[in-house]
Order: C-alpha cells, then structure tokens, then sequence
C-alpha cells in the first residue's frame, strides 16, 4: 500500500490528473460547440440567386439559428424515421427537403414582393406551390421553423444516403476485386498485391448481411473525433513513470536497492501501480467523453444497432454492434495506456542519469512521432510506423482506416496486428521493467549517455564563457530554465493564430456601398464628387427608364420578358442609390472633418482595418494577447524563483555585480524576451494586415477611419499601427516586470509559475471565456486589445495606466532584490 | 587590510544568534569554533552583507562595509555552506559566470580558472554538469569560486563538511597556501580542520565570543584541565554523569576516560603535554 500511497500523494500525479480530466471534458464540450454539434447547417440552394450581391452571402444558417435547439429538432425528426425501413424514409426525406427548398424559395421572395420584379417572381411560385404559398401567406408556415426543419431534414438525408449506398460499396468491393485480378499485375501468384485484394474483398463479405438502421451518431462519433484526450492520458501516464524516479532524484535509489522488497516486489507493485493508474484514467477521461457526448447528442438506446450504421465506421469490416464496440474499445485503451506507461517507465529506468531522462523521452517520442506521421503507408519502413507508441495513442485510427500493411509478401491489417500485439508487448515491456528493477545497480559506472554529455558539453562551454552577463541570464532562462520548450510550444502555437475574420455584407446595399467606395477610393477632393454625380446621374437615368417601362407595361405595351429585365435594373438602382448616397455622405463629412482637424481626407474600405483591428477581430486579439501573456509568464516565471531553488542567492549576492549589476541583466532579459515574443505575435498580425490592404492606405490620416476619427494625434494609419505596436510591446513589457518580483516571492519554480497564471491569466480567461464581469478589472488582455486605445479618454487613462504599472513593478522589483537579505 | 567588527549583535525574533560580537581581523587565518547554532553561519552572513544586523559596525579598512558596497564585495570570497548551485551547468561555466558577476577580464577570469581547476583537481570534470559531482567535488568548486579575483577576505563557512579526511586534509592545505596576505576565516566545528593552519582561533557559544588565541595560547589555558584516569565499566556512567568525558578508551586490558573541566576526580593524572584542541573545544563549549 505504501508504494499506492508515495504514488498518489506525488506531488504532480493528483495536479495534473485532475486538471487533464477538467480540462479534457471543459475541451470537449467547446469542440462540440465549435463544431456545430456535428449538424451540416447548409442553406438549400437557391433557384433565383441571380448575382453576387445579392447580399445573401451567408450559404449555412450558423448564426441565424440556435444550434442546439437545431440538434434536438433534428433528434425529434430523427425519432420519426427511425423504425422506418431506410428507403421508405429516404424517399419520404427526399421529398421534404425538395418542399422546404421551396418553402425557403418562397420566404426569401416574400420578403420582395413590394417591387414589381418580385411580386411577379412570387406569382410565378404561388402558382407552381400554391399550399407552400398559401402557408406563407396566412402565417401558418414560420420561417423559423422551416428552417430548423430543412436542417434537420437535411442531416437526415445524408446519413440515409450512406445507409443507402452502404450495401452498393460493399458490392463495389467484390467487384473491384475481380476487376483487379483481371489484369496481370494484380494477379501474380504469391504477390502482396493479389492477397491484399483478395483479404480486402474477404474481410467485407461478411458485413453484406449485417442490417444498418438510422440513428444518433454524434456520441460515438465525438468520442472518436476528439484526439486532445489521447495527449491528455499520455500526460498522465508520462508523470505517473516520471514519479517511479523521484528515488534516484533525491539519492535514495542505493539505499531502496539494497532493502529486501526494494527491487522485484516494488517493480510488482509499480506494475500494479501502473495498470491501476491506465485504468482510472482510461475510464474517467474516456468515460466522462462518452457520457457528455451522451447528454449532447443522445443515442444512449441505440447501442444495439450494427457498427456500419455510423458512417464513420464504414471501413471496418467487424460485424458486431455499437455497444459491443465500445466495450472493445474500452478494453482495448487500458490495455494500450497500460503499454504506454509500462514503456515510458522502461525507457525512464534505462537511464541512470535522472537528469537525461526528461530529455531522452522527449527525443522519443518525437522520433516515434515523425515515423508514426511522415512515413509512407507502404514503405520499407513500416514497423517504425505501425509498431510505434503512437498506434497505441492515437488508436482511433485503427477503427476508422481499412489498412493491410505488407509483411514479408503478405497482408496484415493493421488493427488486428494492433489488438493481437498490445497484451504480449504490454507484458514483455512488464517483464522487461521488472528485469531492470532487479538488476540495474544504481552504483554502476559512467555510462554512454555521460560520455556523450561531456563531449557535447565541451562545445557549449566554448560559447558560453564568451557570455557577458546578460547572455548568461537569457541561457539561464532559455536553457536552465527550459525556457526554450515554451518557446517552441508558443511558436508553434503562434503559427496556428488566426489575426484577420470575414466582414460578411448583410444586405445588398451594404454590398453595393462597398463597391462604390471601391470605385471611389482616394483621396477626397472636387473630382471625388464629379465622380459621384455622374453616378448619380446614371442611376437616376435607369430609374426613369424603369419609371417609364411600369406605365409602358401596365398599358400593355410592352411584354413582361422587356418589362422584367428593366425592373430588376430599376430596382437594383433604386437600392444602389441609397447606398450611394450613404457614401457621399460619408465622403462629405471626412471632407468637412478634415477642414476642422486638418487632415487629408480619403475614402476607402474601412472592412480590411476592422478585419484585424476592430470589432469583429477582438476574439482574435483577444487570442494573441492571452498567448502573449501566457508565454511570458511560464518564460520568466522561474527567473528569480530559480535562483532560490538552486539555493544560490546569498553567493551571488556576496559578488562585486551581484545586485544590481545582476537585477538589471534579469531586467534587461526579461525585456528582451517580452520583446520577442510580442514582436512575433505582432508582427504576424501587423503582415496580416499588409497583406490584406491596398499599400497606398497606409499613409492615409487615421482620422479617417471611423473608429478613430475622434483620436487626438495627427498620424497616418502606418504612424498609428506602429504606435499601437510600440504600446503593446511596453504593456507585455510591463507584464514581465510583474511576473520578476511574483518570481521573487517564492521559493519554488512551480509556486512562481502558478502564482504568474494566477495574477496574469486566469483573470482574463474567466473574463473573456466565462463571462465573469468581476474579472475585468484584473484582465491583462484587455489593453492589448487595442480597441482600448480608440477612445479618447480610455485610451488615455489606459496608456497612464499602464505606465504607472511598469514603474511600480521596476520600483517593487528592485526593492525586493536589492534589499532582500537571507532570512 | 583589517577587518573590524564592533559590538555585532543579531535577533531572529526572541533568539540572539549574535551577542555584542567583537573582533579585529588582520591578514592570517582565522579559525571560528563553535557547535551547531553557536552563531557562525549569521556572522559569516553579516560579514558578506546577506543580512542586515541589528547593531554594531563591521569595517573595512575603517569604512563602514554597508556603505562601501560594491567595493567591499570586490574584495571579498565568500563561501556558503549550503552547496547551492546550477546543477544543469557545468563546473567550467559557474566559475567563468561567478567571474562575470565579480567584474574580472574574461582574460584574467579564464587564467584564474585555469589555475584554480588545476589545483582543486577538477580539470578533467570542468565540462561536467555540477548536478553529477560529489559532495567534494561541489565543495572544490565552491571554494574555487571564492578565490576568483584573489580576494582580500576569505570567507569560507564549513568548507569541509561531508568530506572523507584525505579530501579534508587536502583542502584545508590548500586553504593555507592560499591565505597568505590575506584575510581568512574559516567557520567550522571541526577541530582538526583549524588546528593545524589557523593563526589565530575564535571559540564561540551562543552567539558569544569566549576566547580568541593562538593554538597554542589556547591549548595552555587548559593545560592543567585534563586528566586521564582509569574507570571500572560499571562506573562509567557515574563518571560521565559527574564530569565532563572527552574520550574513553582501552589502554592494558583496562578502561580509560579522559575528564575535562575545572573540578577534576584526585584519581588519575593530568595529561598537559598531550593537550588537544578537541579539549579546548570540549572545556570551552562542550557544556
């Protein structure tokens, strides 16, 4: 029990169990969300879309419906079909959806049928669907509904397609077969290639008499869908092996060795250890998936139905149910967590050296990584691939991929390779751990891993006595500190930042408001309103002609084919002119405001700004900066907490530029690596933005922008993007000289690291992501977002702000460490 | 070159680690004897500024070496004892940064070091990370560190702890090479360490300084305190329940106690010629 208990009360084990488990459920049921509740909310497609800017430019109905009342919608139809033989319900499916189409036609022409062109377009549909019309009309059909019913009915029909087709694959299957074997090169005799086709055509024979039946997916697909539990596990299991050493860690691996139950025994135990740790987190990680997908999606009931009714398992050739899969599926995962731990704790245990093993199991499992994913399919190299850690971490892919791997000429699927392998490797791995338990001595001599280390050391001992201190603290913090694993995570993450959204037009004139200032874009001067009259003019001419040909029309003189086309002009002239007149109002007024504030005033599209920069773009900077932040505290976090930790202060503190020599290196380190890491994150947004816009804009007044017309420095957008970069590196700048003197108060690297999170992060992340109001007062994301600084007297109190705290964190910093003597 | 340390007093809350200490130090080697908690440590902690005291003055040349500050670190070689390093950088690199932060020429620094490896054997482990050495090993390069930039006061704060007696002897002879025109005090309770290099040796108890003199004046002020005298072993615990007992040994079959103190037994006779420091500490802080 004593090995159980010195386990769980490990420091880092109940931590990081817990949180993998919160964060793996709170993750899961935000996928969810983001994916839309697996639902396909296409909008059918349209008869009478007749332009570009038609303004409908939305093609889903994502944000004009409610996406889990959309999911239980499509649960009610669902319920409706669900006995129903298959093709019975498609056809009937079919036909519903070709009448919400026109349903949604019929809507959409409603909303038109005040202009003359599309009350005629609405008599021609109330005469080809006069029920459809006539609900329409008397409010009996909402909108609303219908299109809750579309989507719903939609979903319906594209599972039902697969079910339908289902037994035409696998009827392709045998054909293809024998279309194979037609030609030569498939079928020489004792070939790969022959025996893969015939095993192929084999093993899908078998599911031509298994009965598909409709159902709710979204469960089970979820649970597979979902890789971020698969890295969460290995966390747990990589800590747990990890806390096998803390023995060698605190020297008392020779002294466990020579007790009588030090070796053999206490491998059984970790073993047991192990086994039981796969298992709990298998089943809570796992588990809570399930069953949260459960509560979203339902299907609970329909687990008796055959594996090949989810699409997603079309490609597995086993003929057995869902409930019974996921049984198998359970097992299976604790077997292949179980492997993992014992391998991790085996590669952890070889190393003598504690200090190698972090190290060396990183360099693993990223060897093991680019086999598992750069390798070929089919390659000489296939057991590096498929016999490989990350098979067994990633084993979704085993039941959602028919592959045969070519072993010595013959095929092989790669799951049933996989489940046979995972007991016989996961208890020679055992046997293996055991062995080194039992006889590796802790006194034996230097080892390989040693020699090689005081090779390579020698070069970096070259490079680093030329280090001033400056250098020396940055090589303490990226190196000592592995501060250059969170560098490499925020690159890495920092590459996958979205920093431009799409405006979309939300109706026609907005679109065609856009087109003139495109056309008009410059410079605001008399020639700016020339153009805009003769655009006028135009337009009032088509108008007139329009005029002309409805009197023309209601005499009969002219036939509705002539009279149509004039209409729709007319009525898009009509719509044009509104907009136009919206932007020569808009060019009058910079006109006017640029006499007052003396600025040029210019017109463009203000879209590709607000696209990185405004409004619409704030989850996007809001992103940035949290990732900003983040990095800067896990970078310096540990700067001064390390100092404490290696129990070095007092002799560093005793030297000739000790202190403050060595407090503004820290400083000046700190400044350094804020500044990198903002210039990157801004950097990338700032190109986004260069890309994005036309380059003669960049030298435009900002004034003329209309979230900065009130700003109170003359500047162009360059001059004011470049402060805007200036302010933001000096308030992660600021940040950083927040995280030196938290560092300073603690005595621990992960005390320093959680108390930064704690002061800098998690205020935001509760502010921005769980809408807690209180927390915005203490959001440090918030004057990165720059939106800030847009407002006059915000933007000032907020630059004031943010000077005050630079200064008082310098001032705190330096009190700390200059007048911090051993207690 | 002369330390002074004038009436030094230090509180940790209701505890004095530090009583009115008071002190002149010239160039030569300074043994400071005294047991667990008799207030080495924080004096050694005053003396390099990584604590503020309560009262008193320490100088340095006549100056005040709070106010001096950064002058009086450059002239300083401090020890700790507690083995704090790096451990993830290797010996080679923590003496060129220690070098760094005590303001020396990269030129001087790597001549220094050069030397200094050579000496304190630890040439052929220099581009070893500091986390594999021994509790020897980290001790040679710590005391390495403190000579960086040829110091004017050696502060070295248990400098041989944790080591077998041929590292021991080694390191308290290279100590005494080094200490010449130079400041050194040695903060030990181990009486062999100081007994055959220090000039001069303080004894302190509780935060007090008892006595200061040379070997030898000290080992002639117990002279006539120490016998040696045979005791039955059913009367031993009587004995060392009614005196002071140094050592009990075997001597002809029969057993010996060596007794300490002012108030000796008749028996026996005194052992004046054979005098030893452990019997000094043991008459001045064995109580």
């Amino acid at each position: 029990m004593g090995e159980w208990k010195k386990t769980i009360y490990n420091r880092w084990l109940p931590v990081v169990f817990v949180a993998a488990v919160l964060l793996n459920i709170l993750l899961f049921l935000g996928e969810q969300k983001t994916e839309h509740y697996r639902l396909d909310f296409s909008k059918p497609v349209s008869e009478t879309v007749e332009t570009v800017t038609d303004g409908r430019s939305n093609d889903t109905y994502i944000g004009e419906l409610s996406e889990k009342e959309a999911y239980r919608h499509y649960l009610e139809w669902l319920n409706r079909y669900q006995d129903m033989p298959l093709q019975q319900a498609q056809e009937e499916l079919t036909d519903k959806k070709e009448e919400l189409t026109h349903m949604s036609e019929l809507f959409r022409l409603s909303e038109d049928r005040e202009s003359v062109y599309g009350k005629e377009r609405w008599k021609e549909y109330q005469s080809r669907y006069p029920k459809l019309a006539q609900k329409i009309s008397s409010g009996e059909a909402n909108e609303y509904q219908m299109k809750l019913d579309y989507v719903a009915v939609n979903n319906l029909l594209r599972q039902l397609e697969y079910l339908t087709a289902y037994p035409d694959y696998l009827q392709s299957i045998q054909e293809n077969k024998e279309n194979m074997l037609s030609f030569s090169i498939f079928n020489r005799d004792n070939s790969f290639s022959k025996r893969n086709v015939c095993k192929t055509a084999d093993d899908f024979s078998g599911l031509a008499s298994v009965p598909l039946q409709l159902g709710a997916d979204g469960a089970v697909e979820s649970f597979l869908d979902f890789p971020l539990t698969d890295y969460f596990l290995l966390l747990i299991l990589g800590v747990c092996s990890l806390s096998f050493l803390t023995e060698r860690k605190k020297g008392l691996w020779s002294l466990i060795y020579a007790l009588p139950n030090g070796r053999f025994r206490l491998g059984l135990q970790r073993l047991g250890i192990l086994f039981g740790i796969s298992c709990v987190s298998v089943l809570l990680l796992y588990g809570s998936n399930l069953l949260a997908g459960f509560s979203v999606y339902g299907g609970i009931h329909d687990l008796h139905r055959s594996l090949q009714s989810v699409p997603m398992f079309g490609n597995l050739p086993k003929a057995i149910g869902i409930g019974t899969f996921l049984l198998q599926y359970f097992l299976f995962r604790i077997a292949a967590a179980f492997l993992i731990a014992v391998l991790l704790w085996l590669l952890f245990s070889l190393i003598s050296n504690v200090k190698y093993t972090l190290m060396i199991g990183t360099a693993f499992l990223i060897f093991e990584y680019g086999c598992y994913c750069f390798l070929p399919e089919q390659s000489a190299f296939n057991l590096l691939k498929y016999f490989n850690i990350f098979t067994y971490i990633g084993i979704s892919d085993l039941y959602t991929h028919y592959l045969n791997i070519n072993l010595f000429g013959f095929p092989f699927g790669i799951r049933q390779i996989s489940e046979m392998a995972v007991v016989p490797i996961a208890l020679l791995l055992g046997v293996g751990c055991l062995l080194v338990q039992v006889y590796k001595r802790p006194a034996a001599g230097k080892n390989l891993l040693e020699r090689i280390a005081y090779f390579l050391n020698r070069f970096s001992d070259l490079l680093l006595k030329k280090l001033h201190l400056l250098g020396m603290e940055l090589y303490k913090i990226l190196f000592l500190q592995k501060g250059f694993v969170v560098f490499l995570l925020f690159l890495y993450l920092a590459c996958g930042l979205s920093h431009t959204v799409t405006i979309r037009v939300t109706s026609e004139q907005e679109a065609y408001e856009k087109q003139f200032v495109s056309e008009l874009s410059g410079e605001i001067q008399a020639d700016t309103f020339t153009k805009i009259e003769k655009l006028q003019t135009d337009l009032e001419r088509t108008i007139a002609e329009y005029t002309e040909a409805t009197e023309k029309y209601s005499k009969g003189e002219i036939s509705f084919s002539d009279y149509s086309v004039l209409a729709y002009e007319g009525e898009k002239a009509q719509i044009k002119q509104e907009a136009l007149q919206k932007v020569r109002e808009r060019a009058e007024y910079l006109r006017e405001l640029g006499e007052q504030k003396h600025f040029t005033p210019y017109l463009f599209d203000e879209s590709t700004f607000n696209s990185v920069y405004g409004e619409p773009a704030k989850p996007n900077q809001q992103q940035s900066a949290l990732l900003a932040i983040a990095t800067i505290v896990l970078l310096l976090g540990g700067t001064m907490a390390y100092e404490r930790q290696s129990g070095i202060t007092s002799l560093l503190s005793s030297t000739f530029r000790g202190r403050k020599k060595l407090l503004w290196s820290k400083v000046a380190a700190a400044a350094l690596l804020t500044l990198l890491v903002g210039g990157i994150v801004y950097g990338m947004e700032t190109y986004a933005f260069y890309q994005t816009c036309t380059q003669d804009i960049w030298k435009v007044a900002v004034q003329n922008l209309s979230v900065l017309e009130n700003f109170p420095l003359p500047c162009s957008i360059q001059g004011f993007l470049t402060g805007l970069f200036i302010f933001r590196l000096f308030c992660l700048f600021t940040y950083g000289m927040v995280v030196l003197p938290l560092s300073s108060l603690v005595k621990r690297m992960e005390s320093a690291y959680l108390l930064g999170v704690a002061v800098l992060v998690l205020p935001s992340l509760l502010y921005h992501y769980f809408d807690l109001n209180l927390f915005q007062y203490g959001a440090a994301v918030l004057p990165l977002e720059g939106a800030a600084l847009f407002l006059p007297t915000q933007g000032g109190i907020t630059v004031a702000v943010m000077v005050f705290m630079c200064l008082l964190a310098i001032t705190l910093f330096s009190f700390a460490v200059l007048n911090k003597r051993k207690e | 070159m002369k330390l002074e340390i004038r009436n030094l007093t230090k509180r940790y809350g209701n505890h004095l680690a530090l009583n009115g200490f008071s002190v002149t130090f010239e160039p030569g080697i300074y043994g400071i004897l005294g047991a667990n908690g008799a207030g080495k440590s924080t004096l050694m902690s005053l003396l390099s500024d990584n604590l503020l005291r309560d009262e008193g003055e320490i100088l340095w040349d006549g100056q005040d070496i709070v106010r001096l500050g950064k002058a009086f670190r450059k002239q300083l070689g401090f020890m700790p004892q507690q083995q704090g390093f790096y451990e993830y950088m290797t010996a080679q690199t923590f003496l060129f940064y220690i070098a760094g932060l005590k303001g020396i020429p990269k030129k001087q620094a790597a001549q220094e070091i050069e030397t200094l490896l050579e000496v304190t054997s630890l040439s052929s482990v220099r581009h070893k990370r500091m986390g594999g050495f021994s509790g020897g090993m980290k001790q040679r390069v710590l005391l390495a560190q403190a000579l960086l930039g040829q110091p004017g006061l050696l502060l070295l704060d248990e400098p041989t702890a944790g080591l077998d007696p041929k590292e021991r002897i080694r390191i308290r002879n290279f100590i005494s090479s080094v200490s010449r025109d130079r400041i050194t005090l040695l903060a030990t309770h181990i009486v062999s360490d100081i007994e055959s290099i220090s000039d001069q040796i303080l004894l302190m108890k509780k935060g007090k300084l008892l006595g200061m003199g040379t070997p030898e004046q000290l080992l002639e002020s117990v002279a006539d305190k120490v016998k040696e005298m045979p005791c039955p072993v059913e009367k031993l615990e009587a004995v060392q329940k009614q005196y002071l007992v140094g050592n009990v040994f075997q001597r002809q079959g029969e057993t010996w106690v060596r007794i300490i103190g002012d108030d000796l037994p008749d028996e026996g006779s005194f052992v004046q010629d054979r005098v030893s420091l452990e019997d000094v500490y043991l008459y001045y802080l064995g109580e």
